[in-house]
């Protein structure tokens, strides 16, 4: 059992956990949201306070705004999970359907320990073969099976970067939901309503004046994983197993 | 067994090897063909949720999409090459074979004439 075995379905899972988490997370900013319009709502001192209906409602909208595109923002996340979990399936295919069976068939390309006489061929033609054949065959299947490796790591690292930013999402809007809108619900007065809508809307605006920051390791992971595939597409030929970009050719 | 015949069991069995390799890599062809991947598998964000959550990603996810893709045909592309390659080398031993086998013939029915 490789580590790859185990990572896999490891992956997948802390995938769809930290799917789970965005979505419970967005949930629960609707749910006090809505909660936190009830309050306002049947609260009866608002028609004591006339005045302040205007900003009220001006405040509500803003926050609203802001609830509305975090609850699309995760809808949108969502078309992702499936092509996501193909990614994660790909980079353990990568090592299991080509690494392995390539490696396996590297191993035995010059290996002539099963063909007990092999000693025996000689002459121009058994040079030629082992010179020229074997050794660029060779050549080409060992410089092949790391492609696989370090195509498999690269897409580990793109699913991580899914992974932390997911988890860092949830995390944070789960802290706006919980503290910023939870107070919201409870206010008693108009101007503790007021104050609460300012300061979740606040928050909200943060969130994203912020994102770079706050979502710093998922995007470094991003940045990782795009130079490391630069370089793997960059280097693909450099070295030399593939002449003209091709699988070597002895036999024309 | 005259050293003729065991040239040719060796080169024969040399030829079997590259014929079962060819059978071998041709489903890692296969497979690679069908790891296609597209490019909503490389970020959650894409173009209508980095208005609202603006990351500034190096490069956009279609552009990961791109790369994978590049890298993947090029590897399928080998593999059909390789898979080609190592039937033809086995193709090449087994003509290998027979001229060892022709050219033996050749020499003993040069010998029966001699004697």
């Amino acid at each position: 059992m490789t580590s790859a075995d185990s990572q896999y379905p490891a992956l997948i899972q802390a995938l769809e956990e930290a799917f789970r988490l965005a979505y419970e997370a967005v949930k629960l900013l609707i749910d006090n949201f809505n909660k936190g319009i009830h309050n306002v709502n049947t609260n009866p001192l608002i028609y004591l306070a006339p005045d302040m209906f205007g900003k009220l409602d001006q405040g509500l909208s803003t926050l609203r705004d802001w609830v509305d595109k975090f609850a699309k923002a995760t809808e949108q996340f969502f078309k992702h999970q499936a092509p996501v979990i193909a990614l994660i399936k790909a980079s353990f295919d990568w090592l299991t359907q080509m690494q392995k069976p390539v490696s396996d068939i590297a191993s035995r390309a010059g290996d002539f320990e099963q063909n007990k006489n092999y000693g025996e061929w000689t002459g121009k033609a058994a040079t030629y073969y082992s010179a020229q054949v074997v050794a660029r065959q060779q050549k080409a299947l060992d410089a092949l099976s790391p492609k696989a490796e370090a195509i498999s790591k690269w897409l580990t690292q793109v699913a991580q970067a899914n992974i932390k930013f997911l988890n860092t999402y949830a995390a944070r809007i789960g802290d706006i939901a919980s503290s910023a809108v939870a107070a919201l619900i409870s206010a008693g007065t108009i101007i503790g309503a007021l104050e609460a809508i300012g300061d979740a809307a606040e928050v909200c605006g943060k969130l994203v004046d912020t994102a770079v920051t706050v979502f710093g390791d998922s995007v470094e992971y991003y940045s990782q994983a795009m130079s490391f595939m630069r370089d793997a597409v960059s280097t693909r030929t450099s070295t030399g197993a593939f002449p003209r970009d091709a699988w070597p050719q002895a036999v024309s | 067994m005259t050293g003729f015949q065991v040239v040719t069991a060796v080169v024969r069995k040399e030829a079997a090897k590259w014929d079962e390799f060819a059978n071998e890599i041709g489903p890692v062809r296969d497979a690679i063909a069908s790891m296609k991947l597209e490019p909503l598998a490389f970020f959650v964000l894409d173009a209508i949720t980095f208005a609202t959550i603006p990351l500034k990603l190096p490069a956009p996810p279609e552009e990961l999409a791109r790369s994978y893709e590049d890298m993947r045909s090029f590897v399928e592309r080998l593999l059909g090459e390789a898979q080609a390659e190592f039937t033809e080398i086995a193709g090449a031993l087994v003509k290998i074979a027979e001229t060892y086998e022709q050219a033996e013939a050749v020499i003993e029915l040069d010998l029966e004439q001699v004697y």
